[in-house]
């Protein structure tokens, strides 16, 4: 089988689970996992940097760019992948890049020209959302507080870029990854992270998108020539592990690490953490 | 040869100036990135060191000035809407609506399809939020005495039919009240003749006080009469009458006697000018008025057919380009 590149954008705000998704799917590339959709046939050249996120995630340790000692700017992970059924092999190519990075081309409207060639051999997209990081706007005339209720403040809060609701940014971000890609559509893989903390309303990610992103959520599903898209809610901790330390230990105490995946794809619960690439990659 | 027939070459990231002749930023004459190129004397192709730059420049999602329309039209074609009103009539305050509606959901049949000016919206929007820390649901006000432009793009929740694309004008309201003064401020709003719909609006607040209401009607009957009579309302088969802060006339209930006062008379006064009226609550804190009620007609409007139908930025022939929607400028 001859091998072929395939070179995938991991987009997400600070925060969004990005780091602790390569993590969790490096785990379960090299791991002894039954089912595996995929394995590592090859060793990747940036073993050290997935050893030691994957290796803090199994601990369900924080995966923190301070601790790993990364900057900030990309950081380009290969895998070389085996698909199990059809032995089909091929080069995934997921720059892992900070959040920061992304607010930053929001607010300072500049892009990198590596990152801008890095768009620009994308063949998908796998956006990240933190249901417990999205910023929304609140109208006052949605709030009902008397102008008793106000605290005197001596001055207005001034508009700042960085403080738009993460849909603005979103919508905006995906637009002008779109515009410099060469594939039209481009394969979106939306993946809302920390489904653990959502799953008890057991509602299908996309519903869950609508309800909660109503903007995002039209914005994709009116464009339907720019993107393909397919929502996945993926938990890589399966857990809360901060703030939580009964929680973090049940976690962190299992015999088998990827029994704490939990992804749902519509209707479907399962742990499969590699569907969201798996998606992408059957585009 | 001499300087003006040297060729040009661009050093802005972005412009695609030297493949196609075309300049970015739409008027090559100000341009400050356009280079005069110094052939050497055998006139052969000329060798220009061009600093290569490490970043890639994006649209700065704000406001976008006239010289910048064509980055749309050029691509896509665009009902271009005016308000006309006196300051704090609540035009800011509807542009910043209009989005803040699509946060929680389409509007009407229509999906919010895309926006090229989000940072536009978002500062007009910001005084209406509570991170403001406002007291009020206020809106930021337009200061430019220039129009700029916003851009929206919605579709129809079926999807049978294409995006439509909605660029809106805006301007300090002070721009309205001294045109009413004088036919020379009249006449710089020429844009009135190339818009595909113009709203009149009516600070419905100001409607329901003695003191002010007169005033009001009188400037916006002044205003009509000066812009008919500097022809810039040829060719318009309707405008529309908005009244804006629904909320305030609901909760005093005086529809009628703003029927009475404003609507009937001037739809006397101008018989076949005015369409449909609209009332619109941009904004709400009426238990009884949803914020964002009448906005659904609003964007029906801006949507439908107008005239001239479409703004656009028509490719003629190659390196040839008519910008239709820029003419006013120049052949006013």
């Amino acid at each position: 089988m001859g091998d072929y590149k395939r070179h995938f954008l991991l987009l997400g705000l600070p925060a969004t689970g990005k780091t602790s998704f390569l993590a969790a799917l490096y785990y379960y590339l090299t791991s002894n996992l039954p089912d595996r959709k995929f394995i590592e046939y090859k060793k990747s050249a940036n073993t050290a940097y997935l050893n030691k996120i994957m290796n803090l995630w199994s601990k369900c340790e924080e995966i923190d760019r301070t601790v790993t000692q990364i900057d900030s700017s990309n950081k380009e992970v290969l895998l070389h992948l085996e698909d199990v059924d059809t032995k089909t092999r091929f080069e995934l190519q997921v720059p892992d890049i900070a959040g920061e990075h992304f607010v930053a081309q929001f607010t300072n409207r500049l892009w990198e020209k590596e990152y801008k060639h890095e768009v620009e051999k994308a063949s998908g997209i796998a956006l990240f959302l933190n249901p417990s990081k999205i910023r929304n706007h609140v109208l006052l005339d949605d709030t009902q507080i008397d102008d008793d209720d106000f605290e005197e403040v001596e001055e207005l809060e001034p508009f700042k870029i960085e403080e738009v609701p993460t849909q603005i940014m979103l919508v905006d971000i995906l637009n002008y990854h779109y515009v410099h890609q060469n594939k039209s559509p481009i394969p979106l893989s939306l993946v809302i992270s920390a489904w653990d903390e959502v799953e008890s309303e057991n509602i299908a990610p996309l519903d869950w998108l609508q309800y909660n992103l109503p903007l995002l959520y039209q914005y994709l599903i009116s464009n339907p020539e720019k993107f393909t898209l397919r929502v996945f809610g993926v938990s890589a901790q399966g857990g809360k592990i901060k703030d939580d330390d009964l929680e973090k230990e049940r976690l962190a105490s299992m015999d088998e690490p990827g029994e704490r995946f939990i992804v749902r794809d519509g209707n479907n619960i399962n742990k499969n953490i590699c569907a969201p690439l798996q998606w992408l990659i059957a585009q | 040869m001499t300087l003006e027939t040297k060729p040009k070459k661009c050093i802005q990231p972005g412009c695609s100036f030297n493949s196609t002749g075309i300049c970015m930023d739409g008027n090559m004459e100000e341009c400050q990135f356009l280079r005069l190129v110094e052939l050497p004397e055998d006139e052969s192709e000329p060798e220009v060191a061009i600093p290569e730059s490490t970043t890639h420049i994006i649209p700065s999602g704000d406001d976008l000035q006239e010289n910048e329309l064509s980055t749309i039209t050029y691509q896509f074609k665009s009902n271009l809407v005016v308000l006309i009103g006196e300051p704090e009539c609540g035009k800011s305050t509807l542009y910043a609506a209009l989005l803040d509606r699509f946060h929680k959901g389409p509007i009407g049949d229509f999906n919010f399809a895309g926006c090229l000016t989000p940072i536009a919206f978002e500062k007009r929007a910001h005084y209406a939020r509570l991170k403001s820390k406002s007291k009020s649901s206020d809106n930021e006000r337009t200061k430019s005495f220039e129009f700029s432009y916003l851009h929206l793009e919605v579709r129809h929740r079926s999807l049978l039919f294409k995006s439509q694309h909605l660029l809106f004008a805006d301007i300090n309201g002070e721009k309205f009240q001294r045109a009413n003064d004088a036919d020379d401020e009249m006449s710089t709003l020429g844009i009135l003749r190339y818009a595909s719909h113009i709203f009149v609006l009516a600070n419905g607040s100001t409607l329901l006080h003695n003191s002010n209401r007169h005033a009001l009607k009188a400037n916006i009957i002044s205003t009509i009469e000066r812009a008919l009579q500097n022809q810039l309302l040829v060719g318009k088969e309707r405008l529309n009458l908005v009244i804006t802060k629904w909320d305030k006339i609901d909760a005093a209930n005086e529809i009628e006697k703003i029927n009475s006062f404003f609507i009937q008379p001037l739809k006397e006064r101008f018989p076949t000018l005015f369409g449909e009226i609209l009332f619109i609550a941009s904004r709400s804190l009426n238990p009884n008025v949803k914020w964002g009620e009448g906005l659904d007609v609003f964007l029906d409007k801006c949507l439908s057919q107008g005239n001239p139908k479409q703004v656009t930025t028509k490719v003629i022939e190659e390196h040839e380009i008519v910008r239709e929607f820029q003419r006013f400028k120049y052949h006013d």
